[in-house]
């Protein structure tokens, strides 16, 4: 029990000795941890929505269209045979059509969209209220003569409200609602309007004829999908309430496939900033080790109050990370204007909470195992001397770097000395440029293959969103981390930056050296970073034509990133640079 | 009277203090003190008296709180870090007590370090360090890891280095404190060696056998010069 106390007690002034590293290190799983939750708890969050919605406009269970003919074949004048007769196929309960499509052009609010080129289709349907899929009007009114209703979505892309006019193949059509259905997804797919039969007829050209769209219920809703499967021929095109409804959810599913790879990313980075966070504060600590030591403390001891204060960081990080992702969840996952309805409490699971307390513990873990064995069986008298840990030999570095003006020379030195922590430098700066140009990547393919009309895709944006808040995040940790690898390299080689000084090396080319122990890693690990980048993104889109940011960006990027790593490394640099080189040589002695 | 144009360190009044108001700590207290060239002073007095400060402070490690200090005919007490680094370089070689080699490097590469940071070409660098551990003879260790060589050894090592650049005067501090009695006659002959070849030493010691080998003695106490011996000759004078 005593120890227990000791332990306690010993761990957590630490933690309040050195305040800023332990809000830092909180900061840093916190971020972690909060992707996490978000990844996790926005699984399945769009169901809700759809849910209630198809509930809402009696949603069908499948839409079938007819294809418009090849050229050369002649364009049917009603809906064709096979349509119809799918009113009453085996398992068909109730129907609502066939309603004519016309695809016409659009000019409204600025935007000219040409409905052939699959910006949107206008359906044409009865006043009065129909059996399957009647859409819910959310503003203004249903279809009349002359007057157009818009899909909720649609409305929010055109930038239109009730009482706005529009064009379509040069008609005016007054704006008399907006609406929702659950009969067509919602995004990433054609805009939908709706007119009067009669108007949607009108807009029938010999070169753009009418195609025909029929809802239909079935005595098995589950069987749906089958069913359309079934039904789909040359001629037909068929869908069931599953398949709009996975369409819907696709956006969430890329946020969250976002937020996952991201939470991924994060964990990594995570994981080199506190590695080098302890192996610093190691560089502190050791006589205060040594001190535990002599006053018959065992090596177990050390090992055991250096892992004990990490875990109880990381337990602190990842309840905050919980809260935050907790409290970040609904606006993520808000339905888009194609749905109503909420999708109701974040799903935060017991699970969820095992999951992220598992991650922010294994990432304590990982990161202060090593330095905890180290502390713990390196030798007292050492420890008591605050002498640093030998540095390994790398003797091709230093002969090369013999060749190096001055500061390059003693940088080259400096990075050799610890190649663990040259990896975790390469490490943080290939993920986080890797990122960055994966989402230059994502957005250039997705600007290449934008909506008709110069709109913007919802699903485009909303995932654009969770990766720029991914990017921020990881940017910024990849800054910490910077700023906390040039300080512990700048602890670690005090006493050779000292000796160097005392034999004429300036002030600034210690620093120089120290800022280019950083930045000559990071070099490589931003060149790494951008094949890495466009390969991710690549394989998170699975397929598809060869995208790659321009050569601008990623020169633009990759100067970018050396300049910031530079700047961050050089402040811990320059301040070591300051101290006089009496008083750590002496320190070194003492 | 010395004659100014064979003084190559000059203090006047020089003091540095540590610490303000009621823990303010003065470490050199208002020391006059005139080195000729070719001279071996040592310095001793009991710990904390001030001997270590007034070294760094004369090979420009540190910088004094007032007084004027003179390197020849330079003045380098109000010089900026550069040229302190640049003097540090080309005027002034320091040897410690606690070595201070860089452990990952070889002692030949340990000698090098200050030739290279001098400007001076990796093969030139190689060839005067190659040449300097063998005037210190350790010609057979220059491959040798610090961790594989002895006290003596390494103060050797470190003493090769100090003197890589050819500078005009060689501080040390404490050289033998770390050192067995063998290993302290080697370096108490390398001194001597290097002494009699004209360079000019000042030398922080405990080590009467050190300080007997000097030309002249100053006594510290308190931060201030008490006594000052000359020894050359036999003669003592006291100051």
């Amino acid at each position: 029990m005593g120890k227990l106390v000791v332990i306690w007690r010993l761990a957590t002034k630490d933690l309040f000795h050195a305040k800023t590293r332990t809000m830092l290190t909180v900061t840093v799983i916190a971020a972690a941890t909060a992707t996490l939750t978000l990844g996790l708890a926005l699984s399945g969050a769009t169901s809700d929505p759809y849910a209630h919605t198809r509930a809402a406009t009696a949603g069908p269970d499948v839409m079938v269209q007819s294809n418009v003919p090849a050229n050369g074949k002649e364009a049917p004048t009603a809906a064709p045979p096979d349509l119809i007769a799918l009113e009453h196929a085996p398992g068909v309960v109730g129907y609502s059509g066939p309603y004519p499509v016309a695809t016409p052009s659009l000019v409204a609010n600025g935007h000219t969209v040409a409905s052939q080129a699959g910006g949107f289709v206008v359906e044409g349907r009865e006043q009065t209220r129909a059996l399957v899929d009647q859409p819910k009007v959310l503003e203004g009114t249903w279809v009349r003569p002359g007057a157009v209703v818009v899909e909720s979505t649609y409305a929010t892309e055109l930038g239109v409200v009730p009482g706005d006019s529009i064009m379509l193949d040069g008609h005016s059509f007054r704006v008399a609602g907006v609406a929702v259905t659950a009969a067509w997804p919602s995004v990433n797919w054609p805009g939908i309007l709706w007119l009067t039969e009669a108007d949607a007829r009108s807009l029938a050209t010999p070169k753009y004829p009418l195609s025909y769209l029929l809802n239909l219920k079935l005595t098995n809703p589950a069987a749906a999908t089958a069913f359309a499967n079934a039904h789909s021929t040359n001629n037909l095109s068929a869908f069931s309430w599953q398949q709009i409804s996975h369409q819907d959810a696709r956006g969430i599913e890329l946020e969250q496939e976002a937020l996952v790879i991201g939470t991924w990313l994060l964990s990594m980075l995570a994981i080199a900033c506190i590695a080098v966070l302890v192996a610093g504060r190691m560089a502190e600590q050791a006589r205060r080790s040594g001190l535990l030591k002599a006053v018959g403390g065992t090596p177990r001891l050390v090992a055991a109050v250096l892992l004990t204060g990490h875990l109880l960081v990381a337990f602190v990080g990842a309840l905050i990370g919980l809260a935050v992702g907790w409290l970040v969840v609904p606006v993520l996952s808000k339905p888009n204007d194609g749905l109503i309805g909420s999708p109701g409490a974040p799903t935060l699971s017991g699970a969820t909470v095992a999951v992220v307390m598992a991650v922010a513990i294994g990432i304590a873990a990982v990161s202060t195992f090593r330095p905890a064995r180290r502390a713990a069986r390196m030798s007292t008298v050492a420890a008591l001397a605050d002498a640093p840990r030998s540095p390994r030999r790398r003797p091709v570095i230093v002969a090369l770097s013999r060749w190096l003006p001055a500061p390059l020379l003693l940088g080259a030195r400096l990075v050799a000395r610890r190649p663990r922590r040259l990896l975790l430098a390469v490490a943080s700066t290939a993920v986080t440029v890797a990122t960055v140009v994966a989402v230059l990547a994502f957005w250039q393919g997705n600007s290449v293959s934008g909506v008709p009309g110069g709109l913007t895709n919802p699903v485009v944006m909303a995932v654009s969103n969770v990766l720029v808040v991914v990017t921020v995040v990881l940017v910024i940790l990849a800054a910490v981390n910077a700023a906390f690898m040039a300080w512990a390299t700048v602890l670690e080689t005090r006493h050779s930056c000292a000796v160097a000084r005392a034999f004429g090396a300036t002030p600034e080319q210690v620093t120089f050296g120290l800022s280019a122990a950083q930045v000559l890693p990071s070099a490589i690990g931003a060149l790494a970073g951008v094949p890495a980048g466009i390969g991710f993104y690549h394989l998170a889109k699975h397929g598809g034509a060869f995208v790659s940011p321009s050569v601008l960006s990623l020169a633009a990027t990759l100067v970018a990133t050396l300049l910031v790593i530079a700047a961050l490394t050089a402040i811990p640099a320059a301040l070591a640079g300051r101290r006089p080189v009496s008083e750590v040589l002496q320190s070194e002695v003492a | 009277m010395t004659n100014p144009a064979r003084v190559l360190v000059r203090a006047h009044q020089l003091r540095k203090d540590y610490g303000h108001g009621e823990a303010l700590v003065r470490a050199v207290d208002d020391v006059d003190l005139e080195v000729v060239n070719g001279e071996a002073l040592a310095v001793m007095g009991p710990s904390g008296c001030g001997k270590s400060t007034l070294l760094h402070l004369l090979g420009g490690l540190d910088r004094p709180t007032s007084g004027e200090l003179w390197l020849g005919k330079r003045r380098i007490d109000q010089l900026s870090e550069q040229a302190l680094a640049e003097l540090r370089r080309q005027d002034v070689g320091f040897v410690f007590q606690a070595f201070h080699l860089m452990e990952e490097l070889t002692a030949q590469e340990n000698v090098e370090l200050p030739a290279l940071l001098a400007g001076r070409s990796p093969r030139q660098a190689r060839r005067r360090a190659r040449q300097i551990l063998d005037q210190v003879g350790l010609a057979d260790r220059g491959g040798h890891l610090p961790s594989a060589l002895s006290g003596g050894q390494r103060q050797r090592v470190a003493i090769a280095r100090a003197l890589v650049n050819e500078p005009r005067l060689i501080l040390a501090d404490e050289p033998t404190g770390n050192l067995d009695s063998a290993a302290t006659l080697g370096v108490l002959q390398l001194f001597e060696t290097l002494h009699a070849g004209g360079l000019t030493l000042v030398i922080v010691t405990h080590d009467e056998r050190i300080a007997a080998t000097a030309d002249r003695l100053v006594t510290m106490r308190d931060g201030t010069l008490v006594d000052e011996t000359g020894l050359v000759g036999g003669t003592a004078r006291r100051g």
